[in-house]
């Protein structure tokens, strides 16, 4: 009989089912030993009793273990319930670490965006200019019709909205080509030096005008303006860029 | 049962048999009842010490949940 291996430890399905198995064995052993002292006529009373006590004690612990069974059903039911819940849990932990998750990376987005601001303003102020000179200097080159040619510009009129093949070379980047170069000789485009008039006189010439035409072509406080300067502080270039100033804010009213 | 199923034993074995039988399939019944039984895997103490250690976790996690919420101090547009 298997009645005393049931441990502590096994599960209550193991117990019962050896409890069933003990109880089946049970009642088929008093079957057949009511079937065998009824065909050979023998009484044999004690030992049917006793086959009969185990099986009512071993049905005893079959309903309690069946008790015990249901309580467990009733306490896993309730485990269902809150391993449901834990796992509702897990997702919204998950979620909510995901969005802290974000917040983090956005904070720190901005963090670094605020640091090269910062770095920025820092450097402005080290190498601060003064807008004024700023201005001064845009009145300069608006003036010199380097952006913009005037309202009364007419084919043939030198001054353009562009720098002259003279203006770059004695340029910042015409120097960089060549820095020992002495004068713009040899380093004049394919067309300017096959007409061969640049080498003799430093200045543009075109086919439609002479030199005095262009120099006359243009107003007398013209004469200077094809000669950008960087912001300086002499007298004489705070006194063009008045003249130049009053000189772009007019050429608009030329035209009228 | 037992008494009923012996005192017929004399008088109709037809009857007996279908008593056996009845028997026998009861006990079958119980054995499958017993397979599909839920929650008796463990024993009644190892099954409350993972009730235990679940009710443990809800705790805990409703906790880390409270801790969560109370620091998010910005609010989280909805997508």
């Amino acid at each position: 009989m298997a009645a005393g291996a049931n441990g502590e430890q096994s599960s209550t399905r193991e117990r019962l089912l050896v409890a069933l198995e003990d109880l089946e064995l049970l009642a088929r052993e008093l079957i057949e030993v009511l079937a065998i002292s009824r065909n050979q006529k023998l009484a044999q009373p004690g030992e049917e009793s006793q086959i009969l006590e185990l099986l009512i004690q071993r049905d005893k612990e079959f309903q309690e273990l069946m008790k015990l069974a249901l309580d467990q059903g009733k306490i896993h039911h309730e485990m269902q319930v809150l391993e449901k819940v834990v796992e509702k849990r897990d997702n919204d932990i998950q979620q909510l670490q995901k969005q802290l998750k974000e917040a983090e990376h956005i904070l720190a987005t901005a963090v670094y965006q605020a640091k090269e601001k910062l770095k920025s303003i820092e450097k402005a102020r080290k190498g601060a200019i003064s807008s004024e000179e700023i201005i001064k200097y845009a009145h300069r080159i608006s003036a010199s019709n380097a952006v913009c040619a005037p309202l009364t510009w007419v084919p043939g009129d030198p001054r353009r909205p562009y720098p002259t093949d003279l203006e770059m070379r004695s340029g910042l980047l015409g120097q960089m080509n060549n820095p020992s170069a002495n004068g713009v000789n040899g380093h004049l485009p394919g067309d300017a030096l096959a007409a061969g008039r640049l080498p003799d006189v430093l200045a543009p010439q075109y086919p439609w005008q002479s030199s005095d035409m262009s120099m006359n072509m243009l107003p007398p406080n013209h004469s200077n303006d094809f000669m950008l300067e960087p912001p300086g502080h002499n007298k004489e270039n705070e006194d063009d860029v008045e003249v130049m100033s009053t000189d772009s804010s007019s050429s608009s009213s030329d035209s009228d | 049962m037992w008494v009923t199923s012996i005192d017929s034993m004399d008088k109709d074995s037809q009857d007996v048999h279908q008593l056996l039988n009845e028997l026998r399939t009861k006990f079958v019944e119980t054995h499958k009842m017993i397979k599909t039984m839920q929650g008796i895997n463990l024993s009644p103490e190892q099954q409350q010490q993972q009730l235990q250690h679940l009710r443990e976790q809800v705790k805990t996690k409703n906790k880390l949940l409270q801790k969560y919420k109370s620091l998010c101090m910005f609010e989280i547009p909805k997508e």
